[in-house]
């Protein structure tokens, strides 16, 4: 009766949209597949979590031969072996742990490693920026209170003005030309943990980009954070910073890009007693863990082993000194957190989007 | 009678002159019904779509637990039906007790070691932050299998 023709015009309108819902349907999902496929296309990446520095580290990178990135990803660990084994307080075998002994047995004088030897001059040079509130000295201290350890205790105020007897960065001298540290106090004991770990994420970004200068990607040591350029479709990388007062959720973040953020937080190591918080940081000035109403201390700059050093003396110094202090410096920048959740950000803050989670 | 007549004509004509008008109201309409059913054909369409990527995101969150740099157990975290424990023994004699719960999220209740950062932690339920227990060489991790790009951090300073 009907020509297909005119079945088709009859029908044109119902045809349409039955051939619009088809297309609606064929984009929507086009584009799922497409955002799930299009941030990997051409770019392989490699992913391995270890333990070492007392502390969870993972790397993550980005490139075009997976094989090869994994091969860099085992290299990058075996170099923070090879660091851990400089800088550790604890393994009896390292370096710092050899000189502490000698220390304590009366040398005044150690030749020592290139790495340590840097480490230290930086730890020095915060120290005078700081006014003392970054002191690699007192290792007694650490030890007596032994936080996050099987030996941890609130120790009585004789015990701590002991233990600060003969401690502080005055003791220490070094050459850099010779290498030769010259300790003048038998109370000082080395404690590097507050800026190793940033050190350490600095010589392997450098040794990464050495072997291959094309990767990018992310280190995680224990929470310090290290990115290597922008994200493979060349976005800024999102970095969270910790809640202090939720530990497992993210406070608010900031966007950057070949720079690292590290942050020192009252949640990392502690035990409580009585109802009071005692966490790891320690201020060299009381004897207590520190207490000038931050909680949580971050910095955002290109130098890990910098801002390392800088997140935990800002912990030390409280928001007023600390916000100078970072105001003071050209690179680096910061997010404090105090007692009742507040931020204080310093003035440069704004390259980076700092922005508070909902 | 007459005028009722009159009446009747008039709006017999009226109605004429309606039925004509209701004829372009008509098309009108079912272009406005059309149009509708297309705004409300891709709203379902985009609706639908989204449903599925978000329930393949969601669907099979899973935690990673290693000992020893070494994964020895992964724990389906969706759909849990009630809560329930279980322990992990070192070698060197230490132990964690692992709690899973119905709200999807995995958390050490209970452990040997003497700092319990592993304990302080909390429970988890993404992958923003893992649990570690150093003494004890215990990681636990969690992964959704929504694609890390996804994901609004690409890592948690702390």
């Amino acid at each position: 009766m009907f020509t297909l023709s005119e079945i088709l015009k009859r029908n044109y309108k119902r045809l349409g949209s039955l051939l619009l819902v088809l297309l609606v349907f064929a984009i929507n999902l086009t584009a799922c597949a497409n955002s799930k496929t299009s941030s990997s296309t051409g770019t392989e990446s490699a992913s391995l979590s270890e333990l070492h520095f007392d502390t969870i580290m993972s790397i993550s990178l980005y490139g075009s031969d997976k094989a090869a990135l994994t091969e860099i990803i085992n290299e990058a660990y075996d170099e923070v072996d090879r660091l851990e084994s400089i800088f550790s307080a604890q393994l009896e075998t390292s370096e710092l742990y050899s000189i502490n002994q000698g220390i304590a047995k009366g040398q005044t004088s150690f030749v020592i490693s290139k790495e340590l030897t840097e480490v230290i001059d930086y730890a020095l040079k915060v120290n005078e920026k700081s006014n003392g509130a970054l002191d690699i000295t007192i290792g007694n201290l650490i030890n007596l209170w032994g936080i996050g350890t099987d030996h941890e205790k609130l120790p009585t105020d004789d015990e701590i003005a002991t233990a600060l007897v003969g401690t502080g960065c005055e003791y220490l001298s070094l050459n850099k030309e010779t290498n030769t540290l010259t300790v003048s106090s038998e109370n000082v004991q080395l404690d590097l943990g507050a800026i190793a770990k940033g050190y350490a994420a600095d010589l392997v970004k450098e040794l990464i980009l050495a072997k291959d200068s094309s990767v990018v990607g992310l280190l995680d040591f224990g929470g310090n954070i290290m990115t290597i350029g922008s994200k493979p479709d060349g976005s800024n990388w999102k970095v969270g910073i910790t809640d202090p007062l939720d530990s497992t959720s993210v406070y608010g973040g900031v966007s950057v890009s070949d720079l690292c953020v590290v942050t020192s937080g009252n949640y990392e190591r502690y035990f409580e007693k009585n109802g009071v918080r005692y966490h790891h940081i320690l201020d060299a000035a009381s004897g207590y863990p520190a207490d000038k109403g931050i909680i949580s201390s971050s910095i955002i700059g290109a130098s890990s082993i910098e801002c390392d050093a800088l997140s935990t003396a800002c912990y030390c110094l409280g928001v007023e000194d600390a916000l100078a202090l970072i105001n003071s410096l050209d690179g680096v920048e910061c997010v404090l957190i105090d007692n009742d959740g507040n931020y204080y950000t310093s003035d440069g803050i704004g390259d980076y989007n700092f922005t508070k989670a909902e | 009678m007459d005028l009722n007549k009159k009446d009747m004509k008039e709006m017999k004509e009226m109605k004429k002159a309606d039925s004509s008008k209701d004829k372009s109201k008509a098309s009108s309409k079912k272009i406005a019904i059309i149009l509708s059913l297309l705004i409300l054909v891709i709203g379902l369409g985009a609706g639908l779509s989204l449903y599925i990527m978000n329930k393949e995101a969601t669907d099979g969150s899973y935690a990673y637990i290693y000992q020893n740099n070494e994964l020895i157990k992964v724990v389906d975290l969706t759909n849990v039906k009630e809560d329930y424990e279980f322990r992990i023994d070192s070698e060197d004699g230490g132990y964690n007790i692992v709690k899973v719960t119905t709200d999807g999220s995995i958390g050490i209740i209970e452990a040997s070691c003497p700092d319990h950062v592993c304990m302080n932690t909390g429970f988890i339920r993404n992958g923003l932050v893992p649990i570690t227990c150093l003494p004890n060489e215990l990681v636990i991790e969690v992964k959704n299998s929504k694609e890390d790009s996804n994901l609004e951090y690409d890592g948690v300073a702390q």
